[in-house]
């Protein structure tokens, strides 16, 4: 079961928000909780006693670290267990084969054996999400955020919400887990909302990402075979697409959440007009960057080590270079983490690397920038230094996910620099992009979908920096977008005759 | 105020359905060259108005091994092939019970690749509800109806290489090691929803008086020695007539290195010719199928078949063109 | 002590009215980046240990804010 099936849309969420809306409040919760069981189960079977331990096993500790309350050293080794045991399981059921298969690489090398047999393990669903609400509460509770959870059924709740624990967003306890508790019916204006969102994330998925994803398995199945521009475009849908389907999901989930009245942080905010790669990671899986920020790299710039760092620093090298030092030591672990957290392979700790590297460029070169933003012509042009910033990110963006789809690093290598190799169109046969997998109909769809997005994200962004609100944001529109959307869904969607379905990309970390 | 509005998304949603399914009409568009996807097989059926006396079932084994118009021209056999890539046996399902609403034919054949689908039970409980909501709600399988404005010349000459369902093709790829890692994988299991849906399929025969005759393509890259024993296990367990053309392919001449289009995995038109003789006697001969080639309802059949039989004669001389590039014309071998 | 976090702030951004934002941290006019500059300079001057329990948007998102965490530390 995933957000954008028939069985989830059409039977499991209208059946679900059914029963919670008429049943009393106080049955609610036990419905929310049967259906989170449910879908768990529907996914990943016997593998629910991971989540059902990690909510146990979270909610006593809480409850461990807030006793310790007066006695540091206490308080602080309930913490260090807590973090240690759920990174450990986290680990050993993702990182494991990772581990053994490098071991024996390296063991190969020098012995010629490979000592280690890799079996399948099965991971269970959301564990990389999960875990990290379950630590992100943990640490609100250590630093007094939060009052420790008396109450163990509403920190599975959370724990195990189903819109949520697929592909996140990561909420915070504190945000998230009264409202959900609370179990108030939605409003009106909430279940217009839902439908509207969920629709717009279908239109998202089906529309544009499915048909992308086509291409995108062509090209990267058979690397070689293509250069110059059709990689470089490669680099440009693939980013599309992840960015249509992965913000398609969280508009999905946000919206199947509204229809039970409680409301989701946003996990993107129009990635695309980011005009650097910080600002950039502040739009896109917003939820997993704020997660890092509060629990790792605030953390870390405030720990002695960095104070100690900063102190000296400031006096002996000035201050740019004491903020650039605080700011590479937090970046470290927060982009190795980032790295790590995708997924058990080489590319993707190449990914948070890639970003480690060009975050600290970008403290680095900080005043150099102020300088040239400064320069006469943006003066006289602003929106000049705008473009120029926009498209120094795009392509920062465009680059960073070649290597992410990549099947490992070496094959992301070979393609980044297929792309300095020219490609020579065939003069016999019509355009290369008619022989990736989809028909010049199919392109039709993809062109309308990214211009009715971009143009929707274009006036989100537009309502939100100048605080306004257009008409064609109000609720009557809205009511009418959502048989638009509907109707587009059913007669341009990629589904059916001549469609392969294609899963979630998130769902797998 | 609120709750109507409400009321009025969902009713207003379910319009847009009811509105499109009434709009998008198989038959118009299957007149109309407009069913490109595999769909087009199906919409054929219910395009054709004249009763045919067999209709053939199956996945890409079925479309590409049995040839109506051949069925027509050699017996007088009015029949179409409504074979759907990679079909599951749910489709069938819903496929023959749509199309018997308004076909009765006299024998029904159905290819065995299929009982073998499966895609474990997430995907095909999926499959399952969409085929249901399909039968329900018949216009919305064929909405992608729209890209054929996007058509080609080339692409509308392809549509010509379907000939009352049979996929005309006159490539050759020779028969290579038949022992693939893929094709070790490939099971003589059932699953128990293929199972449950054959005792459907056969019981909806029963109840509309129609022969069901099962048959099993000539291919060695599906049809392993364990997949053809769990068949003649399966048929006579159930009682059912059974074709197996794989036990025949020394008697009607079958030779691999020219009759297949991938190396053993589909038939090519050379191929399908000499099953379609095979199956045409077999059918004419056991299930009494009378010969209509004079019958004026069917007129425009003969028509049809003058023009597939031009269409034959040019494919076929492309295969023979295909075979020479191939290296297997040898001296003194009839062509 | 509002004088000398205002002179603070204005030295890692001159662009922006201290006076009247309320909203430095939510609406990420200073950034993590930032908020480093600012909790080392804030620590130097006024002699106060600013720990993870601090750092929430209510204590930095306008300089009234950030003086009354400030006093607080202080003692």
């Amino acid at each position: 079961m995933a957000y954008h099936v028939n069985l989830y849309l059409l039977i499991f969420l209208p059946a679900v928000v059914l029963c919670y809306s008429l049943a009393p409040q106080r049955i609610r919760r036990i419905i929310l909780l049967l259906a989170n069981a449910a879908f768990y189960l529907s996914v990943s079977r016997h593998l629910i006693v991971f989540i059902l331990g990690t909510a146990v096993f979270t909610y006593y500790t809480g409850l461990k670290i807030e006793a310790a309350g007066e006695i540091p050293k206490r308080k602080k080794n309930w913490l260090l267990l807590a973090i240690i045991a759920l990174l450990a399981v986290l680990a050993l059921l993702k990182y494991t084969n990772f581990a053994l298969a490098n071991l024996n690489r390296l063991a190969q090398f020098f012995t010629g054996n490979e000592p280690f047999t890799i079996r399948k393990i099965l991971v269970p669903l959301g564990i990389s999400f999960y875990t990290l609400e379950a630590l992100g509460y943990l640490l609100d509770v250590y630093w007094k955020r939060l009052p420790a959870e008396k109450n163990f059924w509403k920190l599975l709740l959370f724990l195990s919400f189903f819109p949520t624990v697929m592909e996140g967003p990561i909420c915070r306890y504190g945000d998230v887990g009264d409202p959900l508790w609370e179990c108030r019916r939605a409003t009106a204006e909430e279940v217009e909302m839902g439908v509207l969102r969920i629709l717009w994330g279908l239109f998202k998925k089906m529309l544009v990402a499915d048909r992308l994803n086509t291409i995108v398995a062509t090209v990267y199945g058979n690397p070689d075979q293509y250069t110059g521009y059709v990689t470089a475009g490669i680099a440009i849908f693939y980013t599309i697409q992840l960015y249509m389907e992965f913000s398609g999901a969280m508009d999905m989930v946000i919206g199947s959440a509204l229809l039970f009245g409680v409301k989701l942080p946003e996990n993107f905010r129009q990635p695309f007009f980011a005009k650097s790669a910080s600002e950039f990671w502040r739009r896109w899986h917003i939820s997993l960057g704020v997660w890092f920020k509060n629990y790792i790299f605030y953390p870390v710039t405030l720990s002695d080590l960095a104070k100690k760092w900063n102190k000296t620093a400031r006096k002996k090298y000035g201050k740019h270079i004491a903020k650039v030092g605080t700011s590479m030591l937090a970046l470290f672990p927060v982009w190795m983490c980032n790295g790590l957290w995708h997924g058990p392979q080489w590319n993707y700790i190449f990914y948070g690397v890639y970003y480690f590297v060009l975050l600290s460029l970008e403290v680095i070169l900080e005043p150099a920038k102020k300088s040239f933003d400064g320069a006469k012509i943006f003066q006289k042009w602003p929106v000049l230094l705008g473009i120029l910033q926009t498209a120094k990110t795009w392509v920062i963006i465009f680059a960073g996910e070649l290597f992410f789809r990549a099947d490992g690093l070496g094959q992301g290598f070979r393609m980044f620099f297929n792309i300095f190799k020219p490609y020579i169109q065939d003069p016999n046969k019509t355009s290369i992009w008619r022989h990736l997998g989809i028909a010049r109909s199919d392109w039709a769809v993809i062109a309308l979908g990214i211009l009715v997005v971009g143009a929707a994200d274009c006036i989100i962004e537009w309502q939100q920096r100048t605080g306004k609100t257009l008409r064609l944001s109000g609720p009557n529109w809205r009511y009418a977008y959502v048989f638009v959307l509907f109707g587009a869904v059913i007669v341009l969607g990629a589904y059916g005759a001549g469609y392969l379905a294609v899963d979630l990309i998130y769902a797998g970390f | 105020m609120k709750k109507l509005r409400i009321i009025g998304l969902f009713a207003g949603m379910a319009a847009i359905v009811l509105i499109l399914n009434m709009l998008i009409d198989p038959v118009a568009l299957s007149r109309a060259k407009r069913v490109n996807n595999r769909n087009r097989n199906y919409a054929g059926i219910l395009a054709t108005e004249e009763n045919m006396d067999v209709l053939i079932f199956g996945d890409s084994e079925s479309y590409t091994s049995v040839s109506p118009l051949q069925l027509w021209q050699e017996h007088g056999i009015p029949a179409y092939n409504g074979g759907v890539q990679g079909q599951c046996l749910a489709e069938t399902w819903s496929e023959m019970s749509t199309v018997l609403k308004q076909q009765h034919p006299k024998v029904i054949l159905m290819e065995t690749c299929m009982l073998f689908r499966y895609h474990g039970i997430e995907k095909d409980s999926q499959m399952v509800l969409a085929e249901h909501l399909y039968e329900a709600l018949p216009g919305l399988r064929y909405h992608s109806f729209w890209k054929s404005i996007f058509y080609t010349d080339q692409d509308k000459k392809k549509e010509n290489d379907w000939q009352k369902g049979f996929h005309l093709v006159s490539g050759i790829g020779g028969l290579e090691d038949a022992n693939r890692e893929e094709d070790t994988k490939k099971e003589a299991k059932m699953a128990k929803l293929n199972r449950w849906y054959l005792d459907r399929l056969i019981a909806l025969c029963k109840e509309n008086d129609i022969q069901l005759v099962l048959y099993s393509a000539p291919s060695p890259r599906n049809y392993t020695p364990a997949r053809l024993d769990f068949l003649d296990m399966l048929v006579q367990e159930k009682g059912l007539d059974y074709i197996n053309m794989n036990a025949i392919e020394e008697e009607i001449g079958l030779d691999w290195s020219v009759d297949s289009y991938d190396g053993g995995d589909h038939l090519n038109l050379s191929g399908a010719q000499k099953v379609t003789t095979y199956i045409g006697d077999k059918l004419a001969q056991e299930y009494q199928l009378p010969d209509r080639s004079s019958e004026e309802e069917y007129r425009q059949w003969n028509q049809d078949a003058e023009e597939y039989a031009k269409r034959v004669k040019k494919a076929r001389k492309k295969w023979k063109k295909n075979k020479k590039a191939a290296g297997t014309i040898g001296e003194g071998v009839n062509p | 002590m509002k004088e000398k976090i205002l002179e603070i702030l204005t030295d890692i951004d001159d662009s922006v009215d201290y006076e009247n934002e309320t909203a430095l941290v939510d609406d990420q006019i200073l950034d993590s980046f930032a908020l480093i500059t600012l909790i080392g300079e804030l620590e130097d001057a006024f002699g106060i240990r600013i720990t993870t329990v601090d750092m929430v948007p209510e204590n930095m998102n306008s300089v009234d804010a950030i003086a009354a965490m400030v006093a607080r530390l202080q003692g």
